[in-house]
């Protein structure tokens, strides 16, 4: 399903694809000329009397092709876009914007995956690629900013072909921007990171935005100083668009502390969801300064990472590593992004902060003499001395035996069950926004007055885990947390 | 009304079928018969959550040919086996078969749970009293919406209803009057960006958490095209000082959002938006206005939103809220899976 939404306002229109931000005619101008002016301009350098070949991944609306349609030397385009809701406005609506470039004869508009297209063309077709994608909210959204997708593009690019695409925000998601430079590289791209400030993103949260040039043989100061724009542009001009090259140290720096996406440990969605990641020590001196991107010829540094760190393993991971090094080492303060990223984008690391307080709860639901009984019914596929301490815990509980202590692998049961629970309710976004204490602006109750505790038989042993988390969570140091939820934002 | 059988044998006659499109005008007519039926599990309110991102699950249970129940189940898709099915507002059954829907229902969670791998089912229907088919659910910690709410009841006339105001309230409505609030509604959805900008200011001012403007745009367009949503906006010498997302199900109207403006208390604009909002829904047949949410704790975090709604009179009303069952076949799955690949190093 779809949504679409045009927001009129008095200068014009914004667009809204699925409830995010795809332009505002305010300001779209920086946007479409920043991705792809200098990348025809560079292109036609390169290739001088060549009718050129261009691909817009994206861009159903037709802003870029407009911005392609200025260079004579551009013979034909594909526009490849999934959606044809969006073409069909192009077509309509947003005909007065794109002054009408979907009727081009110089353009044909492919109704397919990007991805498919892209997999379907044969090496070396275009001059210049355009990634003109919709910001990534969801995991499947980031596979066409993925190793593998930009391994696709430089294969269909023509030697020495240019490709341009739209990036994430330095400032704000630091991370994931230095992620797909990094990806570029190990791509076999040489990319060149700029940004600009589009108010529009700017107003919606999104902060500075970042684009990247990029092609197989290396882009030069001496080929990006010589390039020539065309003269009717809204406003685009060439040094504002060298100084676009250069990024403060701090940010910069950051390049080299992440890894790349890539479609079996895929990094980027972690990096957006989790942007607190970026935030970058002030006090050292290699933070301050601007680093220029144009004189910079590096190869990557990524790294493909050996987790996926959304993924539930990876958190019961990171919650085990951090009991371990809680044990040897005090006052170790947690990484909550790594202990529990955040799943979604409509969450906030405070709501994060907020759920982990339900922690011991979420363990007092649980029958656990059930639970180990089921778990035991496969004993024999579990490590055996896990299925032991189960053994032992089932008959402790069963008799009645008070739980003083907890061993290192039933440590390992509590933190698997816990992150279980967590991850569970912190995957489903409405979980977050409708939590009975805080809920919406129309306000809730923090409770039910009806005691459903009288309906289960399961409390006693729920009870048990409530105290068993108690003990876990001390152990973990994680204590500096309003476990008792009563401190609401509200 | 659905025809009474005595289910000596449980599920004699009674089966359980997906939804199709088709269905949806049958499911919805359900839904809006009964007085326990929440908009959550409304067709159109399963659509909005698709454009979440939500897979929905549609579920009737019919006695022969006749729908006597169902749930729409939710489940937001992630890598891995950890997430719920979760059924906001349902299940819905009548109370004839609450038992035996109950059980076919449940039956339909642990299929789901084991294809989707969920761990749980949270449910929360709109009853007030736990039957004994909700013997193998816990309390959930967290609701899914407000369990405790404030209805105003409006099938008296409106000068009835006034008059069961509290004095505050009444009075407040009077200093809107006079100072010449004026109140309006609409299914324009040009009107969003204005109901989101108050909805913001508000969200900032008390710093609760808000939902971003697509989630608004997702929600007001699906539920303008169902005709079950409308923007209220209470103006003020030409300034727009209060609004809200005023959804209409069955018998029922429902105050689901709502923000203002800090600027020109003195006038009352809150005020006379809910008083419109209750004459809006009188006019369109609701017998009862929902404030959604509601506390008499004086100590809750919301408490002052409470005491304004008060000033309305209504009743509170509280339902049993949200239950889960553990789905606990899945739940060790999980659990052994994680241990198996954790390597179950002895520490």
């Amino acid at each position: 399903m779809t949504s679409l939404f045009i927001e009129q306002h008095e200068r014009g229109i914004a667009f809204y694809l699925n409830g995010d931000l795809q332009f505002d005619t305010d300001d779209e101008a920086i946007y479409h000329e920043y991705l792809v002016i200098p990348a025809l301009a560079l292109a036609i350098e390169r290739f001088p009397d060549t009718d050129l070949r261009v691909l817009i991944c994206g861009g159903g609306d037709g802003l870029a092709a407009r911005e392609v349609l200025r260079f004579p030397q551009v013979s034909h385009i594909d526009l490849v876009d999934y959606n044809p809701a969006v073409v069909e406005l192009g077509k309509t609506t947003f005909k007065a914007y794109n002054q009408d470039s979907l009727t081009s004869d110089r353009l044909t508009i492919h109704f397919q995956d990007a991805w498919e297209f892209l997999a379907s063309v044969p090496a070396s077709t275009y001059q210049v690629i355009i990634g003109d994608f919709t910001y990534p909210t969801c995991r499947e959204d980031t596979k066409i900013y993925s190793l593998e997708w930009f391994q696709k593009v430089n294969l269909a690019l023509d030697n020495g072909g240019i490709f341009t695409t739209n990036g994430v925000s330095p400032e704000y998601r630091t991370a994931g921007f230095w992620c797909l430079y990094q990806t570029l590289l190990a791509a076999g791209f040489h990319a060149k990171p700029l940004q600009i400030n589009i108010p529009s993103f700017r107003q919606d949260g999104y902060g500075n935005w970042g684009f990247f040039l990029a092609a197989e043989q290396v882009i030069t100061r001496d080929e990006l100083d010589a390039i020539a724009f065309p003269t009717n542009l809204q406003v685009l001009s060439q040094p504002a668009w060298l100084n676009a090259f250069q990024f403060e140290s701090r940010i910069a720096n950051f390049r080299h502390q992440v890894y790349i996406h890539c479609l079996d440990k895929p990094q980027l969605s972690y990096y957006l969801l989790n942007p607190t990641v970026a935030i970058l020590d002030d006090s050292d001196e290699a933070n301050f300064g601007l680093l220029d991107f144009i004189d910079l010829q590096e190869l990557g540094t990524g790294q493909i990472s050996q987790r996926d760190l959304l993924q539930l393993e990876s958190t019961a991971k990171a919650w085990l590593e951090h009991f371990q090094s809680s044990s040897n080492l005090p006052a170790n303060a947690p990484d909550l992004n790594k202990l529990f990223p955040l799943q979604h984008h409509y969450h906030s690391p405070k709501m994060r902060a907020e759920w982990l307080s339900y922690i011991k709860q979420f363990l007092a639901e649980i029958d656990i003499l059930r639970l180990l009984n089921k778990m035991l019914e496969r004993a024999q596929e579990l490590p055996p001395h896990i299925a032991g301490e189960l053994r032992s815990l089932a008959h402790k509980i069963r008799t009645g035996q008070p739980i003083v202590n907890i061993s290192p692998s039933m440590v390992q049961f509590l933190i698997v069950l816990s992150t279980t629970l967590l991850m569970a309710n912190l995957v489903t976004p409405d979980a977050v926004f409708a939590k009975g204490s805080y809920s919406r602006s129309s306000g809730s109750s923090s409770g039910s007055s009806i005691n459903w505790s009288s309906l289960s038989h399961n409390q006693s042993t729920g009870m048990t885990l409530f105290g068993i988390g108690s003990l876990l969570l001390a152990a973990f140091g994680l204590t500096f947390i309003d476990w008792t939820g009563g401190k609401n934002d509200e | 009304m659905m025809n009474k059988i005595i289910n000596t044998s449980p599920n004699i006659g009674l089966k359980i079928k997906t939804l199709h499109p088709e269905d949806r005008d049958l499911w919805d007519r359900f839904g809006q018969a009964l007085p326990t039926a929440a908009f959550m599990q409304s067709w159109a309110w399963s659509d909005f959550k698709a454009l979440e991102g939500y897979q929905v699950f549609r579920y009737g249970i019919f006695d022969r040919h006749q729908l006597v129940g169902g749930c729409l189940f939710y489940f937001y898709p992630h890598h891995g086996k950890a997430n719920l099915l979760i059924s906001p507002g349902g299940p819905i059954l009548t109370a004839d078969y609450l038992e035996t829907g109950m059980k076919l229902l449940i039956q339909q969670a642990e299929i789901l749970g084991k294809e989707l791998g969920a761990i749980a089912w949270r449910i929360e229907p709109q009853w007030q009293h736990k039957p004994d088919c909700l013997s193998a659910f816990v309390k959930a910690p967290v609701e899914l919406s407000p369990s405790e709410t404030l209805l105003i009841d409006l099938q008296p006339s409106e000068a009835q209803i006034l008059q069961s105001m509290k004095q505050k309230g009444r009075y407040n409505l009077r200093l809107s009057w006079r100072a010449g609030v004026t109140v309006e509604f609409t299914t324009d959805s040009q009107a969003i960006p204005k109901f989101y900008e108050l909805f913001w200011e508000t969200v900032k001012q008390q710093e609760f958490f808000g939902e971003p403007y697509g989630f608004f745009i997702n929600l007001c367009q699906t539920l303008f095209a169902a005709k079950m949503a409308e923007i209220g906006f209470a103006r003020w010498q030409g300034k727009l000082l209060a609004a809200m997302i005023l959804v209409y199900w069955g018998d029922r109207a429902t105050y689901l959002y709502g923000g203002r403006s800090f600027a020109y208390p003195q006038v009352r604009a809150p005020s006379a938006l809910h008083w419109g909002a209750i004459q809006r829904a009188k006019q369109r047949g609701c017998k009862i206005y929902d404030f959604y949410g509601f506390t008499r704790d004086p100590d809750h975090n919301y408490a002052k939103f409470s005491q304004f709604k008060s000033q309305f009179g209504g009743i509170p009303y509280t339902t049993i809220g949200a239950g889960d069952y553990f789905l606990y076949d899945q739940l060790a799955d999980t659990l052994i899976n994680l241990l198996q690949n954790l390597g179950g190093d002895r520490r």
